[in-house]
């Protein structure tokens, strides 16, 4: 734990709703986390439990309508983003806080080229002229390992293969020296092969820049080579937070131990993905008591009824479950 | 802070755009069925001959105009024929060219699309070159230059409009056959052995009536814009049976003093495809199976 | 792509013999073309100096052969009634309708666009929805009506603007207005699609990311994305603009090639109607062929094949 720095990004009680045709569903329930200078930090979930959902909220880039924000705080440098007017918003997105979305084929504007893409984010965050820009994002491909960066300039996304894509993108929110980047499933859309460089990038400029980082994925492999503290999410909760040794050495939730494969069958064939039997709650309709319950092979009385506190079992590590609990 | 089912609460704005989404097509359903009511009644509700010359009573003002009076409500033509009765005339013009020029283009249409879409292959091309090539014309100056050959008259004005006009079914026909082969149920009838042609009524032929609908809908209110276009220019129904078109085509004449003449008859036209044409959209609507869950 | 193209022009050119050949039947749809061509008085004898001279006593096959022989040589023949070359009638008449397709175009592009894109960035508002009925309106307007309206209006009421003939660029407004208006709905329609395609895709979501304002996302990166499909769909509604074109001309006496159709048509002038059927819908066969090609261009860029 890190309590001697301060801390960059602090996300309180963060409530999202979507307002759809079919009711109203809460993507996310009550999201606290607090990230510190150059910490880098990885949420892992099941799709659709609210990862994504949680950094476009704090991005402040969901769709609204059909998303709401309901409560909730993101405190970024003691600055409330949420508050914050769009213009001044705009001015921190892409230059203090920047992002890597998932898929680089569609993520890249294809009539642009890369060029212009990059020049225009630079200069409207550093008022470069255009040949300083274009400059600039030579360097910058050049950072990320992409080969004659001078003739890539000009091409469009599509001449680019995939993992090009996802090098570009990472150039482009780099730009500006952020001091927080998001990666949301950086690696997921591209080939197995290059995921592991995609990886290496990333790690390599949060380290030279001296960022920090979260990084969603659903691979485990890649949270533990990355980051140093992880956040589970359940059904738009956060039900453990610890650090990557703890959390692989010993998760507390029942959920986190069947994503890790702890309480698996044994016939389970080795390399295949770990799989929790039963369906996950429907956000539409979540249950009274803790929303893994009706998974839960530890499943108590309790905790049907009533949802579970969030109980710090040792400095820095948490977990919403009733079984570490002494009320129950 | 527990969040079970939390109630809709923009109940309202569901509830705005069901209503305008359907109150849109519910005016176009009234206008529809106005028109038709007044096509079929119309030897009942005209206050005249529409054919009655009266020439001392010519270009009499409508009733809200200076001198016009509740004896000719919408005034008279430029031979003192009662325009009101002539417009209520007109819609069994309009009604009839509609309904017969969109029945000649459907069958023709409907045909060529099943064999298309059944057969494919070799059938299909050639009829899909044809749709194509047909699509292609200038419609108007097609239009225009057929009924110039046939010569200009009330049959030939809904024959040219229906064997013109085909294409449009065939295509809709084709793409959804080829549509609905591809869907489980099909596939399942045929695994059952039904035979092609008890596939093609049992199970093609409902599932085609939607998007035909439709297309039959909103090419009425095409026909008739045509109709009343080609009698405008004289190539279509001929004086002095009241159509719309031909109406506004004499009243064009007297445009710079009795504007009323060449208005109301345009009003007609424009009224009655806009009925029609907002009927067709909430068909649409109404027979998506998306949209209607949106709904 | 290249497969593509060459296949897209070889239907475009069958389209073009398919036309060409239904075109030379429309004179035979009525039975003897002769009787139809001459006046129901011609005396036996004319009709028969008429049917040598026009080579209509020949087997039909021969003569679809010799016309589209002329076809091919762009020889129209001659006009019945002023006896002039067609394809001179048509060039004389050909830079007004450009003038006046041109004009109804801009006035359509610089009306729907805006409207468009309004109504998609403010989709389900009371704007959009005062768009989509004017659209829904638009759709149902007869044009030469609306044509006749707009004299009415400005021309005897107002005064302030010419109702026929095209002598100065005032006489160019009324009717480039008709036209455009009758383009207005499905542009509109189109581009609204377009830009709510476009809005919802992955690198709008990442241009924000970035901080780029709301305005230069609409205009710089929306738009940019949406006009090639709007380009695309308005070549591919080439006859739409055509037929539209007829329409307006028939109602402000333009002297262009549309008013040239009409008055051929009334007067039975053959050739010059068949020319021009001909040669509009070749314009249309390869206005649809560029439209099908950019939408297929865009395609390939877009899909990142």
């Amino acid at each position: 734990m890190k309590e001697n720095l301060s801390s960059l990004l602090e996300v309180r009680n963060l409530t999202i709703d979507f307002h759809t045709m079919d009711g109203i569903a809460r993507a996310i329930n009550g999201v606290n986390f607090s990230l510190f200078k150059k910490e880098k930090i990885g949420i892992v979930g099941e799709s659709g439990c609210g990862k994504s959902v949680t950094v476009l909220g704090i991005m402040g880039l969901l769709q609204k309508p059909p998303a709401k924000v309901r409560e909730g705080q993101v405190l970024f440098k003691g600055r409330d983003l949420l508050t914050l007017p769009e213009r001044e918003f705009a001015e921190i997105r892409g230059s203090k806080i920047s992002m890597i979305f998932q898929n680089p084929m569609t993520s890249l504007n294809p009539v642009f080229t890369i060029g212009n893409q990059m020049g225009h984010v630079i200069r409207i965050h550093q008022g470069l002229r255009k040949k300083e820009s274009i400059e600039k994002a030579i360097e910058l491909l050049q950072e990320v390992g992409i080969p004659s960066p001078e003739k890539r300039i000009d091409e469009y996304p599509h001449q680019l293969s995939g993992g090009m894509r996802q090098r570009v993108m990472i150039a482009m929110a780099i730009s500006c020296r952020p001091q927080l980047i998001i990666a949301d499933e950086p690696t997921t859309a591209l080939d197995v092969t290059i995921q592991a460089q995609i990886i290496d990038v990333i790690q390599d400029i949060i380290d030279r820049f001296e960022s920090s980082l979260i990084l969603i994925t659903h691979d485990l492999a890649v949270v533990a080579e990355t980051v140093e503290r992880v956040l589970v999410m359940y059904a738009g909760k956060i039900v453990e937070t610890g650090s990557v040794q703890e959390l692989f050495e010993s998760p507390k939730h029942p959920y986190t131990q069947g994503l890790l494969g702890w309480i698996t069958n044994i016939e389970t064939e080795r390399g295949k993905l770990p799989t929790i039997d039963g369906m996950v709650p429907s956000i539409f309709n979540l249950p009274e008591g803790c929303s893994f319950s009706n998974r839960c092979k530890q499943c108590i009385p309790i905790c049907i009824r009533q949802e579970p506190p969030n109980i710090e079992i040792k400095p820095g590590v948490l977990c919403r479950c009733w079984l570490y609990s002494e009320e129950r | 802070m527990n969040s079970t089912k939390v109630q809709y609460n923009t109940r309202l704005q569901k509830v705005f755009w069901i209503f305008r989404k359907h109150r849109l097509g519910l005016v176009g359903l009234v206008l529809t069925i106005l028109l038709v009511l007044v096509a079929i009644m119309a030897p009942y509700i005209a206050p005249y001959d529409p054919y009655d010359q009266d020439i001392m009573k010519r270009f009499t003002p409508p009733v809200w105009h200076e001198g016009g009076s509740t004896e000719h409500i919408l005034g008279t033509d430029h031979v003192g024929r009662d325009l009101l009765s002539r417009v209520i005339y007109g819609a069994r013009i309009s009604m009839s060219v509609g309904i017969f020029a969109v029945s000649i283009a459907a069958s023709i249409g409907i045909v060529l699309g099943l064999l298309a879409g059944h057969f494919m292959g070799t059938t299909d091309r050639i009829i899909s070159y044809f749709i194509d090539m047909m699509m292609a014309f200038p419609y108007v100056l097609l239009a225009m230059a057929l009924v110039a050959v046939f010569g200009a008259s009330f049959t030939n004005v809904f024959i040219v409009l229906g064997i013109t006009t085909w294409p449009i079914y065939a295509r809709v026909t084709r793409t959804e056959v080829l549509r609905i082969k591809e869907m489980d149920y099909v596939l399942a009838a045929r695994a059952f052995g039904m035979g092609r042609i008890k596939i093609i009524v049992s199970e093609i032929f409902p599932n085609l009536f939607n998007s035909i609908i439709v297309v039959c809908t909103v090419q009425t209110a095409f026909v008739i814009i045509s109709e009343s276009f080609l009698s405008f220019l004289g190539l279509g129904v001929q004086p002095p049976i009241p159509s719309w078109g031909g109406m506004l085509s004499e009243g064009r004449a007297y445009m710079l003093e009795m504007s009323w003449l060449a208005t109301i008859p345009g009003l007609a036209i424009f009224f009655a495809a806009i009925g029609i044409n907002l009927l067709g959209d909430g068909l649409r609507d109404f027979f998506d199976p998306y949209k209607r869950k949106q709904i | 792509m290249k497969t593509y193209i060459i296949k897209k022009l070889f239907i475009a050119i069958l389209t073009v013999i398919g036309v060409i050949t239904v075109t030379f039947l429309l004179l035979y749809l009525s039975g003897d073309p002769v009787a139809t061509i001459l006046p129901p008085e011609a005396s036996a004898a004319d009709i028969e100096e008429f049917r040598e001279k026009m080579g209509f006593n020949q087997p039909i096959i021969v003569q679809w052969a010799q016309f589209f022989g002329q076809v091919a040589q762009f020889d129209f023949g001659e006009s019945y009634i002023s006896k002039q070359p067609v394809i001179a009638l048509i060039s004389d008449r050909a830079p007004a309708s450009l003038i006046l397709t041109a004009a109804g175009f801009l006035v359509s592009i610089a009306i729907a666009i805006p409207l468009g894109v309004i109504s998609a960035i403010k989709r389900f508002s009371i704007i959009d929805n005062i768009v989509t009925l004017f659209a829904l309106l638009g759709q149902a307007m007869p044009i030469y009506w609306l044509g006749i309206l707009l004299v009415i209006l400005f021309g005897l009421r107002l005064g302030w603007l010419p109702i026929s003939g095209n002598d100065t660029p005032k006489h160019l407004i009324l009717p480039a207005i008709t036209l455009g208006v009758s383009l207005i709905p499905i542009v509109m329609r189109m581009t609204r699609s377009a830009m709510n395609d476009v809005l919802e895709q992955d690198y709008i979501r990442t241009a924000k990311a970035f901080g780029i304002s709301k305005a230069s996302i609409f205009v710089k990166y929306g738009l940019k994305n949406a006009i090639l499909p709007v380009i695309a769909v308005v070549f591919v509604q080439a006859g739409t603009l055509l037929s539209g074109a007829v329409v307006t001309e028939t109602v402000f006496a333009w002297p262009g090639l549309g008013r040239l159709a009409t008055t051929a048509i009334l007067a039975g002038d053959y050739p010059l109607v068949r020319a021009l059927v001909i040669l509009s819908t070749v314009f249309v066969v390869f206005a649809n062929l560029m439209g099908d090609i950019l939408i297929a261009k865009l395609d390939a860029r877009i899909r990142f094949n």
